[in-house]
């Protein structure tokens, strides 16, 4: 189910807490996390039933090697190489069986920050980061239900202690307030704001064949504005969802489109994805280099942006889109070490318009379908100019340019949710930064309530998570 | 506790209210009252009027006129004059395959028709274009052999007024009613009332992407071909008339000129001659002397288009399709 449905929001939840908390009440620890995990499985299996079974093998068989890794034993280091091929080899199967020959088989659900997060495990064990005797400790840490699909992807050791406090048992109603209001506001950014982006999206991208100018910009952008609502709007939820659990999960974003440079974009989206990246493929790749300078360091960086790019899926999207960005943190570097800077107007212009145009390569099913968009964004399909007060494009026409029809009111609807969310963006201050100074007053519970009323009307459509498909 | 009090005491109010103001107002009829006695609702519920007046007709009707809204302004006085028929005009908002074979069934009820004229947009073949929510709370419905099970049910939670649009249908009602009129007034026999010039010929949106023909509306259609065979009346259909701009966008993109021409197939495969309006012949025709906008013709070029069809000299902007 997902966290923007009425079954969720009425039935799953609020029976998920009670039954947390009361068995915690009476002191019923581990039936109280035999409840989270429980819950846990049927939110994961309300999905699809058949998706159950691997994500019960797969913290079955990363429990016990993770287990083992804390033994004495002569083989620890195979066992963890074993641990490694067996999440890598699962996430290849499920995502690049396709590419050689197999049948293309449906990515289960939440595979992909499952398996990365048991990684996260089994390395942090094999280093005596994390150690965790108790099986059940280590399914609610898999399997908590608000970061299991879509993570975000966190640390064994800055999870378990939170569930373990004795503190944190106890229902507590200024962090459900917190988490009340954190997941308001990211049902609102998914509800309200990225399935608005994502039906002026879906055409130019699905649909036509070729797009004007114009077309082709509202398109790229209506997606760069979908896929940040749409992907942040999730982790709120999860965030707000754990608050209640009194867990606090680590936030995915902060202000993406406030970078200046393509190294700050990364280190403000998918925050965690980036810290898992450069925690255990980075740090590893450049140990493992002969020698460690800047060359090096500069191809391991590429390196590993190219395998995050390509751990979305298995396509060539994925892969220019990976190495797109390996390429741009690379030139950064460069700059960054020669000390060379834009002035800071133009740095954020290049940096947005970079992602802007590599979430085209992102989200367009093949490259042809990217090239369309990149080449309407060039102006080289035309440029249809609206009736705007003017009735002909006179000279332009010998360049290109044609008169199209008016504009209609979808469209002065989408300049005014531009010019909206890209106020929001820039003026206020993100979710993480009003958790931060949140007061639960009366106001603010207003404010919340009536942006959940208008979510529950909004919400009756059929629409899912992008991240859902990673 | 006080923010969770506030928060759900602002949630409930404001939810009941506008969930309570949306089952006063009924915007889309769903229920069957008028609350407040409004003259119209959100959705102009055309057909219930129209059905209506088919029901309880004083004049024995022997051509009736189908469509969409585009077929809103064929006068059946030019029907009349050209066929020495006594028409109807039973076109109705977003009307699909749907309304015209529950309006013939509807029709034979009553009358013994000669002739049935239908207009055809390119957007009403398609799967992607779902049969108007008007439809199934009309009495139509009950001529609709197969109605899906969730639109026979109205219940309290019913999905499409636990909406954004609903909310906003409803107070478009409420200021509609108390500020401006209703902006459709159905005369004797169906017909519209005749507008002003349009200022401007803009382009209507338009959605006929991923076009596939649903196959349980030609289904539909092929029944209707033969209540015409068994009852013995003729069915005339034609391709509503576009703007040339509006066509242009069509045909210069290769995906949807293939489409194009599948609707179009489609037709002639059921009805044998369809008259084909939507070609580049049209483009004398295109102004607002002959348009309200891209894809409604105005009462003068729809009597044109009758001309065309029924009248002894025809000046040929309508193409004749046969198999």
């Amino acid at each position: 189910m997902l966290f923007n449905s009425y079954a969720f929001i009425f039935a799953f939840l609020p029976v998920a807490l009670m039954g947390y908390f009361t068995l915690n009440h009476f002191k019923q620890i581990t039936m109280g996390k035999y409840w989270l995990v429980a819950a846990s499985l049927y939110f994961y299996s309300y999905w699809n039933v058949k998706n159950l079974p691997l994500l019960l093998t797969s913290i079955v068989v990363n429990y016990f090697i993770g287990h083992y890794l804390h033994k004495n034993i002569s083989w620890k280091k195979t066992l963890f190489q074993l641990g490694l091929v067996f999440n890598i080899g699962l996430l290849c199967f499920f995502k690049y069986a396709g590419l050689v020959g197999f049948a293309q088989i449906a990515l289960p659900l939440g595979l992909s920050f499952y398996t990365l997060q048991q990684i996260g495990f089994l390395v942090d064990s094999y280093e005596g980061l994390a150690e965790e005797k108790s099986f059940l400790d280590y399914a609610v840490f898999v399997s908590f239900f608000p970061q299991l699909i879509s993570g975000p992807i966190v640390h064994y050791q800055m999870m378990m202690p939170q569930i373990e406090s004795a503190e944190n048992k106890r229902f507590k109603l200024d962090q459900f307030s917190l988490g009340l209001f954190v997941f308001c506001i990211g049902l609102t950014k998914k509800v309200l704001i990225s399935e608005a982006f994502a039906t002026w999206a879906k055409p130019g991208f699905d649909e036509h064949t070729t797009l004007d100018f114009l077309l082709a910009w509202k398109t790229s952008l209506s997606y760069t504005f979908q896929l940040y609502f749409d992907f942040s709007g999730y982790t709120d939820m999860a965030i707000g969802i754990g608050h209640m659990f009194n867990v606090k999960l680590p936030h995915n974003f902060n202000s993406p489109f406030k970078s200046k440079s393509v190294i700050e974009f990364w280190s403000r989206w998918h925050m965690s994805l980036s810290q898992f990246i450069n925690t255990y493929i980075f740090t590893p790749l450049v140990r493992a280099m002969p020698k460690i300078n800047f060359r090096n360091t500069m191809i391991a960086t590429f390196l590993a942006m190219f395998i995050a790019g390509v751990w979305h899926g298995a396509g060539w999207t994925f892969v220019v889109y990976g190495a797109l960005h390996g390429a741009a943190l690379v030139v950064n570097h460069i700059r960054k070490k020669k000390k060379k800077k834009f002035p800071g107007w133009l740095s954020w212009f290049i940096t947005f318009n970079f992602i802007n145009i590599t979430f085209v390569i992102f989200r367009a099913k093949t490259l042809a379908d990217a090239g369309k968009v990149l080449i309407g964004m060039m102006g080289l399909s035309g440029v249809v100019v609206p009736k705007l007060g003017i009735k002909s494009v006179g000279a332009l026409k010998e360049y290109g340019f044609k008169m199209g029809s008016y504009l209609y009111p979808d469209d002065y609807f989408l300049i005014i949710m531009f010019l909206g969310t890209s106020w929001v963006l820039y003026k206020f201050r993100n979710t993480s930064e009003l958790e931060k100074t949140f007061k639960p007053d009366t106001r603010i519970a207003i404010y919340c309530g009536i942006a959940f009323v208008f979510c529950l009307f909004g919400m009756n459509r059929i629409t899912e998570f992008i991240y859902f498909n990673f | 506790m006080r923010f969770i009090l506030a928060f759900a005491l602002t949630a409930t109010f404001l939810a009941s209210a506008l969930y309570g103001l949306i089952l006063a107002v009924d915007p889309y009829n769903k229920f069957g009252h008028n609350l407040f006695g409004f003259e119209t609702k959100a959705v102009d519920f055309a057909r219930e009027n129209k059905f209506n007046q088919v029901e309880h007709g004083k004049k024995d009707y022997t051509a009736f006129i189908m469509g969409s809204s585009s077929a809103h302004r064929y006068m059946t006085k030019e029907l009349n004059r050209l066929t020495g028929l006594v028409s109807y005009n039973y076109s109705t908002q977003s009307a699909t395959p749907e309304d015209y074979i529950a309006m013939t069934r509807h029709i034979l009820t009553k009358y013994k028709p000669k002739l049935i004229l239908i207009s055809f947009g390119f957007e009403e073949l398609s799967t992607q274009t779902k049969a108007d929510d008007m439809f199934f709370s009309s009495p139509l419905k009950n001529y609709l052999e197969e109605v899906p099970a969730e639109e026979l049910e109205t219940n309290l939670f019913n999905n499409s007024y636990l909406t954004l649009e609903a909310i906003a249908d409803s107070f478009k009602v409420i200021w509609v009613n108390l500020f401006g009129k209703a902006l459709h007034a159905y005369l004797e026999d169906g017909d519209h009332i005749v507008e002003k010039r349009a200022k401007k010929l803009k382009v209507s949106q338009f959605g006929y992407a991923n076009f596939e023909i649903d196959q349980k509306r030609m289904g539909y259609l092929k029944t209707l071909k033969e209540l015409g065979t068994t009852h013995g009346f003729n069915v005339v259909v034609f391709t509503s008339p576009l703007s040339l701009e509006h066509l242009n966008k069509i045909i210069n993109d290769p995906v949807l000129n293939a489409s194009h021409q599948k609707f179009k197939s489609a037709l002639v495969d059921v009805f044998g001659v369809v008259w084909d309006f939507q070609t580049p012949a049209i483009a004398p025709y295109n102004s607002t002397e002959y348009f309200m906008d891209s894809n409604h013709p105005n009462h003068h070029f729809s009597t044109m288009v009758l001309e065309e069809m029924f009248g002894a000299n025809r000046i040929g902007f309508g193409k004749i399709l046969k198999k």
